[in-house]
């Protein structure tokens, strides 16, 4: 089985081989230029987002209080967590007062969730090529303030 | 202390607050008093057009109301817990009549959206519904 996302190695070499790519050929076709710019282009996005990736998991794993249930680092830049005790819609709701937006509840994946023991569903922090490390701060440094509530 | 007192006064200290300390104050408040949250999480009880799920009981006890209130997130119970203290002691008379608006009133906009208004708009009128026909009843 092929590789589905290719990591932080695997981006910034294909970046490197792309960029090598155009500097090599100035005389190729328009249609070959376009085919390795989008490549060259796709494969910046996709390490930036695995870097912001890698960067919003140790932040996360570094929360007090914050669980990870996969346990292992997602492929993509979409990472589930609770904050017992309290619920992800509390967690969602707490976020958005402080400006962070994510998503909470069972994600429309109930049965899979149910499996994993998580049917109180999760809270679910989803990247873009717009956020960058800050937002990752902002998040953690919201969730901080919502584990030191005292219920 | 009327129904509408008991409004005014939740009102009135949540309208002191931030947006982040108003939900911190219903998450509190969802744990703090048990006596409004001790419904049985069963089937008879759901209340069924709330996003999150929400259990609610209104009964008579000597002529006065009971409500009780429970649901799994901390805020939706929070809110709802605030509606059990209102209705709880009022007699089903003057529940069935009182001018309910707190949550019209209250800046909460997030646990307020259109959907979560509509659910609390319809927990509202369903709790009415009951307490003018336990009125009916006497």
């Amino acid at each position: 089985m092929g590789e589905v996302l290719p990591d932080v190695k695997g981006c910034a070499e294909k970046a490197a081989r792309e960029l090598d790519w155009l500097k090599a050929n100035p005389q190729a076709s328009r249609e070959e230029w376009a085919s390795h710019i989008r490549g060259y282009v796709l494969a910046k996005f996709l390490l930036e987002e695995e870097k912001l990736r890698d960067y919003l998991w140790e932040e996360l794993s570094r929360v007090p209080g914050v669980e990870l249930p996969l346990g292992v680092k997602p492929r993509a830049g979409i990472v589930s967590f609770l904050l017992p005790p309290f619920y992800p819609y509390d967690v969602a709701v707490l976020l958005d007062q402080q400006g962070v937006a994510v998503r909470s509840g069972t994600h429309c994946a109930q049965p899979l969730l149910d499996s994993m023991g998580l049917s109180q569903g999760t809270v679910r922090v989803s990247l873009g090529l717009y956020n960058n490390a800050q937002d990752v701060d902002r998040l953690c440094a919201g969730l901080r303030r919502i584990a030191a509530i005292k219920l | 202390m009327t129904l509408l007192e008991r409004q005014e006064q939740y009102v009135n200290t949540l309208g002191e607050l931030d947006s982040f300390d108003q939900y911190t104050y219903l998450m509190g408040l969802a744990m703090k008093r048990p006596e409004l949250s001790g419904v049985p999480r069963e089937e008879e009880y759901r209340f069924l057009g709330c996003q999150s799920n929400l259990w609610v009981s209104l009964e008579e006890e000597e002529g006065l109301l009971r409500m009780r209130a429970d649901s799994d997130t901390l805020i939706v119970k929070g809110m709802a817990v605030m509606l059990a203290d209102m209705f709880t002691g009022a007699a089903p008379q003057e529940a069935a009549q009182a001018h309910i608006d707190l949550f019209q009133r209250l800046d909460l906009e997030v646990a307020l959206t259109s959907v979560r208004r509509n659910g609390f708009t319809e927990l509202i009128r369903f709790l009415q519904n009951r307490a003018a026909a336990l009125a009916e009843y006497n």
